[in-house]
């Protein structure tokens, strides 16, 4: 194997990597879709 | 084995650029690109890759309604699609677009492909840009290159609100800035620029404005070293934009529609870092609503690391610039940080309320951070180069660790966007209820609808109550009375339509919504239902007689509609007519120009 196959094959292994570590991470952090506040009258385009 | 230097300094070796030790083993870039499947298979395939990560579950069944991007499941060309009754026509010819992409594919898969060819098209342009200032750029670096492009705040808060078509504009911009600096060093480019201007025209007036204005600097600077070239794409590259911005800008000028003062602070960007505006600015972020910022860009090591980067990718931009020559690509870059800071800076705060408020169509400025979008092209191809950089001048393995690096910090800083931006971009189905009522009121007889509750914003149970648009005027083919006004924590910003605001004024005043609807001359009041908003349903149906009743939408008839008037359509006509001739023969020289070239092309190759 090369040094720049290898290069690119740890390149590719770490996007892999990376991308799992993301889909997978990504629930535990991301709030939820902005909820509706039980009183709201009017939707608020910038609501929290 | 040399021949020479070319004018930037480097040798020539074979006829090719010589640049380093990648190319001693590989001899040349195109041996390197062939080995690894073209110069261009490799980022192309990557960005559809990353595409299909950041969208996620809106590409499942069904279509997205998110904030500004509400999509309708049946194709059909309303009148607010043609802008017709509508003094600010911000959805034309977007909107009939997608009517028209609906038709071939559906409107669930139409909306799919746009979306997922926004952010190729993006991905690709910023590769193209790189390949153009770093003509041999590896594999490698374009399609980290490719991903910055896409996976930053810029992209990801400007999809969360659904601004489609300012992303078109994004994708477009690095290929419009390409386009006008080939065109002033006198190849194909003027025809390439006045392709993609047509391009952005299909997007209305936010994409005409970002790819204009990258476009257009480009020219504009380099009016100082060549007058004549750069004169005559200036012109065309005007006419051209002039003519596919018609159909929005006609009948808005003649409506006279402007902005009102009292919005104009609203729109400015705000930070989403600890860092501040500018700090938040930095690294693509910063947009006005702050219902689109990711929580992880609070954490100071992120929001810090994700600036540093950016600086850093920028100055990688601003050498390869200084050393190729192509400085006046900076000029694109100067401009969109110019309009963004005039919008920003407390002591220009004057100057920018009279040119959004006072200035004919300076209303189309007002959301300034969408002219952050050359900043984040620059900063996105600055990645390339310094990755590129990175593996000329060190081994294999350290170039290898360099490249997953920079592929993990591009990455980790901006992991809210995968999947549908963290599930906030999700397919839905459309109730049939719906649809069939939608439906039912389109087969009546023409009339004014009003549209209750009257608020555009709608937050539908069946799109589990996330904040969009109403999908009526997409939906109903009858002109649609709705309330324009952008109600904000920070108070209303008011709408463009007078007779809209004569209804909010009634209702201000303690008139019933339906009541207030109802003087205003319309034929129909429809009230959406499940939107999480009050509708005082008995005092619909006791307005008039009920002519469609589904549990999503009830209509009743109010009035025979004699009173209602046609909406002037004049400068619609003009601007569609201008506009759709503009296009057809946009596509017929594209046509023409392929064709030519396959043709010149198979006669080279041909034997004699």
């Amino acid at each position: 194997m090369t040094s720049s196959v290898a290069a690119i094959a740890a390149t590719l292994g770490g996007a892999l990597l990376a991308l799992v570590a993301v889909i997978g991470g990504v629930s535990a952090i991301a709030p939820t879709a902005n909820s509706p506040a039980k009183s709201e009258q009017v939707v608020l385009y910038d609501a929290p | 084995m040399f021949g020479g230097t070319d004018q930037r300094g480097w040798p020539i070796m074979r006829g090719r650029l010589f640049h380093g030790r990648r190319d001693m083993r590989f001899r040349d870039a195109s041996e390197m690109d062939r080995r690894w499947g073209g110069p261009t298979v490799l980022p192309v395939l990557f960005s559809i890759v990353v595409a299909v990560v950041i969208l996620g579950p809106a590409l499942g069944r069904g279509v997205v309604l998110a904030y500004d991007m509400v999509w309708s499941p049946d194709a059909r060309l309303t009148p607010f699609a043609t802008g017709i009754g509508t003094p600010a026509p911000r959805a034309v010819p977007s909107d009939a677009l997608a009517w028209l992409a609906g038709l071939v594919l559906t409107p669930a898969l139409a909306q799919k492909f746009m979306l997922v060819a926004v952010l190729v098209v993006a991905s690709t342009g910023v590769v193209a840009l790189l390949r153009h200032v770093v003509p041999d750029a590896g594999p490698v670096a374009c399609s980290l290159a490719a991903l910055a492009g896409v996976w930053n705040p810029f992209v990801s808060e400007h999809l969360v609100v659904g601004q489609w078509t300012v992303l078109l504009g994004y994708a477009l911009l690095p290929w419009a800035l390409r386009a006008a600096h080939r065109s002033v060093l006198g190849g194909e480019g003027r025809h390439e620029l006045v392709l993609v201007l047509g391009a952005a025209g299909l997007g209305g007036v936010n994409t005409v404005l970002l790819v204009a204005a990258g476009g257009c600097a480009v020219l504009l600077a380099a009016l100082a070293t060549d007058v004549r070239r750069s004169a005559a794409s200036l012109v065309l590259a005007s006419v051209t934009v002039a003519a596919v911005s018609a159909v929005w800008a006609l009948p808005a000028l003649a409506a006279g529609a402007g902005v009102s003062s009292g919005g104009v602070s609203a729109f400015t960007p705000t930070a989403d870092t600890p860092l501040g505006v500018w700090g938040s600015l930095v690294s693509g972020g910063g947009f006005w609503n702050a219902a689109a910022h990711p929580v992880q860009r609070d954490v100071p090591l992120v929001a810090l690391t994700a600036g540093l980067l950016s600086v850093a990718a920028f100055v990688g931009f601003g050498v390869a610039l200084r050393r190729t020559r192509h400085g006046l690509l900076m000029a694109p870059v100067i401009v969109g940080v110019g309009v963004v800071a005039l919008s920003v800076l407390p002591f220009t705060g004057g100057v920018w309320a009279w040119l959004v408020t006072d200035v004919p169509g300076g209303g189309a400025l007002r959301d300034s951070h969408k002219f952050l979008a050359a900043w984040v092209v620059a900063t996105s191809v600055g990645v390339g180069v310094m990755v590129d950089g990175v593996r000329r001048r060190a081994d294999s393995a350290l170039a290898g660790v360099v490249s997953v690096v920079v592929l993990g910090l591009v990455v980790l800083l901006s992991s809210h966007i995968a999947w549908g931006v963290g599930g906030r971009l999700d397919a839905v189905q459309v109730p049939q209820g719906y649809r069939t009522a939608a439906a039912d009121l389109t087969a009546l007889p023409r009339g004014e609808v009003g549209l209750l509750p009257w608020n555009q914003y709608r937050r539908y149970e069946w799109n589990a109550s996330r904040i969009s648009l109403t999908l009526a005027p997409r939906i109903v083919g009858q002109r649609v009375l709705f309330d324009d006004s952008l109600p904000l924590r920070s108070g209303v910003v008011d709408g463009e339509d007078p007779r809209a605001a004569a209804v909010s004024q009634r209702i201000s005043e303690g008139i019933a919504p339906v009541d207030a609807v109802r003087a205003a001359g319309v034929r129909y009041v429809a009230a959406e239902l499940r939107t999480r908003l009050p509708v005082d349903q008995a005092g619909v149906r006791a307005s008039g007689r009920v002519v469609v009743d589904r549990p999503d939408l009830l209509v009743v008839e109010v009035d025979d509609g004699a009173a209602g008037q046609a909406p002037e359509a004049s400068w619609n006509v003009v601007g569609w007519t201008v506009t759709l001739l503009t296009m057809s023969l946009l596509a017929l020289s594209a046509a023409v120009s392929r064709k030519s070239r396959r043709l010149l092309a198979s006669l080279l190759r041909s034997p004699p």
